[in-house]
């Protein structure tokens, strides 16, 4: 295993010991995480990799808060995770994750902007005015300035799933959980997307970027590279 | 804890609306509703109005028949005088007299009715002057004089309604005829004329009479009606008395109590087909009846696929942080705003064409008595149950949402909304 530098302005903000998750269903009990150790930092991009059904979708599920574990610690933003209820859980997630899914899950009936200003309407930090120049700026990122008006099925694959990565920021998280963003995608635009999610680690307010793929291209982009296997998330080496 | 503003989820729902076809349709189908339910239901309540006040307003209603007492001295006149509720009793040979008047001409045949007028049977609002018993040969005649047989059909041309006012205080003459018997039948033997002074006016709509009616004294119809009877006038017959009573309630009672004195088998004057009014009523009821279940039927499935529909972007607003409450709240105003906005094109549907078919097909219905109108009440209850309602199964379908739509989100199934 590569030893991992440090850089004295990253955070940690995830930190996962010794997870345990299950899924039981009627005659038997399936193992998906099994004694999981891992610690995310943000200004890092990182890949999960391992086979179709060894468990990338539950983990991230897992840390993201929107599935839970049978046994160990997480801690998010320093923040131990544990009997929190919805309401917490749900600040929590506002406060301090974005999700980016497969299938973008953007609003056909919105246009791009109102899809970014959507997750804003649960954040009191952000006056109702400021909404739309947070928006256009998110947009403007992802390089879709000249997009916002135009709803989402005028707008190619690539296109919208950066509408979707500009509103898993509009509450400035300081975590992206991106499962298998590019699964919809061709090459091409598989490629934009990593460089996009690249990008947001980069600067004073880097990110942490997590991203789920079976695609070998995103070891290009990743810091890290982990795979899941049997349970254990095991640290690849990881040439740039 | 609900941190989204109502506000919000007003704006952005209307956003989503406007360009969700599905959603479209649907707001058509209940706005159909509740055009169909809100015309049920005015239907029905203009109809029960209009027998209501033909019943409480028509003095046929209230008005006895009943035979002549013939071993009584005055054939019993005096005796039904002292029936408690009885507050006028006349011979019913000058109940009325059809007769032709001088306002035949190219619009009108010119036959009015002319009936018998007494305190206990003019109508209560007149304009002008009324009359008493002593007075002779002056008339009340409807604000909207139709002067002619076709008024007593549905339905008169509004442009050949004269205005009583510009005839208060004028003459008009009538004719009516001796008969002889020639061995077969009745024939017309002399002209007499007999003109009348209008002193007065009143509202035929009010008390539910055609508008060829006028009242005049009892004297005047009678010195008509024994003109036209073949019979002796000094010893004319009585057939019948008109027994009028206070109100429709004491109909019953004053007939038990004339039958009581000997009186032989008293009959209302004036009897609604009570079984058309009652199928007529049953069909209406049942109609409504229909389209009421038929909007909550449609509101359980519409809401609950709303929901079930939504269960991705659900599941996305859990993961972006929106609380299970917000995401009532959303969905509450949501179907709200759906069943506001199907409430209001209905009704403004219903009212463009309660308004046009006033303006132009019920329009001479009014100078017929038939007063169209809508109900408050009729509002009320279909705000209740295309807004109320609805609100109800959306709570319902809403306290269903679970966490569960927020682990449909990720693995990476691929998902066509
Ligand atoms: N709700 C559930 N109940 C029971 N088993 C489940 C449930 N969700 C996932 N599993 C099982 O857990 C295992 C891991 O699923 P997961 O979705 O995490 O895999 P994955 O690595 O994301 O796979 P893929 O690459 O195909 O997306 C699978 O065997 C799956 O069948
Ligand atoms: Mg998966």
């Amino acid at each position: 295993m590569k030893k991992m530098q440090h850089n004295p302005k990253n955070k940690i903000v995830i930190s996962a010991k010794n997870i345990y998750k299950s899924y039981k269903t009627k005659n038997k009990k399936i193992e998906i995480l099994n004694d999981a150790s891992i610690e995310f930092e943000t200004g890092k991009l990182y890949a999960i990799m391992g086979h179709s059904g060894s468990g990338k979708s539950t983990f991230i599920n897992t840390i993201g808060l929107i599935d839970t574990f049978d046994n160990g610690s997480l801690e998010l933003c320093r923040k131990k995770i544990a009997h929190y209820d919805d309401d917490k859980l749900s600040k929590i997630r506002m406060e301090n994750i974005g999700f980016v899914f497969q299938d973008f899950k953007l609003d056909n009936n919105l246009n791009a902007r109102d899809n970014v200003i959507f997750p804003m309407l649960i954040n009191k930090q952000i006056p109702k005015k400021e909404r739309k120049n947070i928006a256009n700026e998110l947009l403007e990122k992802m390089d879709l300035s000249n997009r916002a008006d135009h709803y989402i099925n005028e707008l190619s694959g690539g296109e919208q799933q950066r509408v979707a990565i500009a509103r898993a920021l509009a509450n400035n998280p300081q975590i992206i959980l991106a499962d298998e963003p590019t699964g919809n995608l061709d090459k091409k635009m598989e490629e934009s997307i990593f460089k996009f999610l690249k990008q947001l680690t980069k600067g004073e307010d880097g990110k942490c970027i997590i991203v789920v793929s079976h695609s070998g291209e995103i070891k290009k982009y990743a810091d890290v590279v982990y795979t899941i296997e049997d349970g254990k998330i095991i640290g690849d080496n990881c040439e740039d | 804890m609900i941190i989204v503003k109502i506000s919000d989820c007003i704006s952005f729902s209307l956003k989503t609306s406007k360009r969700n076809k599905h959603y479209k349709y649907t707001l058509l189908v209940f706005s159909l509703c509740t055009f169909l339910f809100m015309f049920g239901l005015t239907f029905r309540d203009n109809f029960v109005s209009y027998i209501n006040n033909t019943i409480t307003q028509n003095i046929g209603f209230r008005s006895l028949l009943v035979s002549p007492n013939l071993e009584s001295e005055d054939y019993g006149l005096s005796k039904i005088k002292n029936i408690q509720h009885v507050v006028d009793v006349y011979s019913s040979n000058y109940d009325f007299a059809s007769v032709l008047s001088d306002f035949k001409s190219e619009k009108y045949d010119g036959y009015i009715d002319l009936n018998y007028g007494s305190y206990a049977t003019l109508p209560k609002n007149i304009i002008g002057e009324s009359f008493d018993e002593n007075d002779r040969e002056v008339a009340i005649c409807p604000i909207n004089f139709y002067p002619s047989s076709e008024a007593v059909s549905l339905g008169l041309d509004e442009n050949k309604i004269l205005n009583g006012y510009d005839l208060l205080g004028k003459k008009f003459e009538i004719t009516y005829y001796s008969y002889t018997f020639n061995g077969v039948k009745a024939v017309e033997d002399k002209a007499y004329t007999k003109k009348f002074t209008i002193i007065g006016l009143y509202n035929n709509e009010e008390v539910m009479t055609a508008n060829n009616v006028c009242y005049v004294p009892a004297d005047d119809i009678k010195e008509i009606n024994n003109v036209g009877t073949l019979d002796d006038p000094e010893n004319a017959t009585v057939y019948g008395f008109v027994v009028v009573v206070d109100s429709k309630n004491n109909v019953s009672n004053v007939a038990n109590e004339l039958e009581k004195l000997g009186f032989m088998q008293p009959t209302v004057k004036n009897e609604l087909d009570t079984s058309l009014v009652n199928t007529i009523l049953l069909t209406c009821n049942i109609l409504i009846t229909i389209i009421m279940f038929g909007i909550i039927i449609l509101s359980m499935f519409y809401i609950k696929k709303n929901i079930i529909n939504n269960t991705q972007k659900i599941g996305l607003m859990m993961a972006s942080g929106f609380t299970k409450k917000d995401i009532k709240k959303y969905y509450f105003i949501d179907n709200l705003i759906f069943s506001l906005l199907a409430f209001i094109v209905g009704f403004i549907v219903f009212l463009t064409i309660y308004i046009l078919l006033k303006a132009t097909l019920l329009h001479s219905l009014i100078y017929s008595g038939f007063i169209i109108k809508i109900f408050i009440i009729d509002i009320l209850f279909t705000f209740f149950v295309i807004v109320i309602i609805s609100s109800i199964i959306s709570i319902y379908h809403i306290s269903k949402i679970t966490n569960k739509s927020i682990i449909t989100l990720t693995g990476g199934d691929n998902y066509d909304s």
